[in-house]
């Protein structure tokens, strides 16, 4: 009796500490909200978003969990960093795995450039595309 | 004696789980979106009734998290955004006003979120700083044009000074400094992806679980 009046408080302790918050998420998100506020917030650092945004699906992959979305904002950053062959890629994947985005992969894979311009000159680059 | 102490525990238990719901709310009604089900979201810029211009652009980062773990396809945030832009859509209040079934054309999404940022603020009272979040979560069908689902979220945080120990003088400089902190610094973010998840996920008002999520279609008693 004293052993299951021990294991009730604990699990009574373990809920009052996690609260009402839902802690196990379904996709591995990874540094993807907190590198995004954080390009948000200052364009120079759109370098650490990127390599947040490749962790978080490579980390994904591995788990399986790849988010929504996430494979399309990889193939995004790569479009501003100038690789868009690697971009079609990835736009190709996140057309696999959620076909609800195949109208704007199909979109973004014919025409990977697409928003080149205003994502380079708000990273910062000063190269200029003419 | 301890049979009486584990009831009175399971009791404790029973009352703590029922803290995390509210009152007997009246459910929204949900006949539309459960006619159209929509599968994928499209969010887009955030109107804003603050005096914070940088707040839609903060907001955006904290919502395809919380639309995504309910079960529908959330459109890339950061795509999107640069999509919009380059095609002259990114005034908030433009985007608003439009037909989303224009939006359904561009991008191929069944629903499109519309946030109104109503409250983003710090307000100092004498020596506490409460920083309030406040949201108008509206979704329309990129397919019919209609409204499927709406709701609206606050949330307030003030620091807690109560126990800074200490003389009264030394309390009352400690809770005046941790005022003007969270004055100069206030983090919007915690209180925002609060408002967010209470938003999406509270039973009677929240959103039904999305074709990804494994409650999808069995969730009618509770939304």
């Amino acid at each position: 009796m004293p052993a299951n009046f021990k294991s009730i408080f604990i699990i009574a302790a373990v809920i009052l500490t996690t609260g009402c918050a839902t802690n196990h998420h379904r996709y591995h998100w990874g540094g993807y909200e907190t590198s995004l506020y954080g390009y948000f917030k200052n364009p120079e650092k759109f370098e650490k978003y990127v390599k947040e945004v490749e962790k978080a699906v490579l980390k994904g992959q591995e788990k399986g969990n790849v988010a929504p979305g996430m494979y399309a904002e990889y193939g995004y950053a790569l479009v501003a960093l100038k690789r868009p062959e690697e971009a079609k890629k990835y736009f190709q994947l996140e057309k696999e795995a959620w076909p609800e985005s195949t109208k704007l992969m199909e979109l973004m894979i014919a025409n990977p450039a697409t928003g080149t311009v205003d994502v380079v000159s708000e990273a910062g680059n000063t190269e200029s595309s003419e | 004696m301890h049979k009486k102490i584990t009831l009175f525990t399971l009791i404790a238990l029973l009352v703590l789980l029922q803290g995390c719901a509210t009152g007997p709310v009246q459910k929204f009604d949900y006949s539309k979106f459960r006619a159209e089900n929509p599968r994928s979201v499209l969010i887009v810029p955030a109107v804003n009734h603050s005096v914070d211009v940088d707040a839609p652009d903060y907001y955006l980062s904290t919502i395809s998290l919380p639309l995504a773990e309910r079960g529908f396809y959330v459109f890339p945030i950061n795509l999107v955004k640069g999509i919009m832009e380059e095609n002259g859509l990114s005034d908030a209040d433009m985007v608003h006003q439009a037909d989303p079934r224009r939006l359904g054309e561009l991008f191929g999404t069944d629903t499109v979120l519309y946030v109104i940022i109503e409250r983003w603020d710090a307000r100092y009272a004498v020596l506490s700083t409460t920083v309030t979040v406040e949201f108008v979560y509206v979704l329309k069908s990129a397919v019919s044009g209609e409204e499927l689902w709406r709701t609206r979220e606050m949330r307030q945080y003030s620091p807690d000074n109560s126990n800074s120990g200490g003389s009264p003088i030394a309390q009352l400089i400690a809770a005046a400094i941790s005022a003007a902190m969270t004055k100069a610094a206030p983090n919007y973010i915690p209180l925002t992806k609060q408002a967010n998840a209470f938003a999406v996920n509270k039973h009677h008002t929240g959103l039904p679980a999305g074709p990804y999520h494994p409650n999808h279609g069995l969730d009618s008693e509770q939304y």
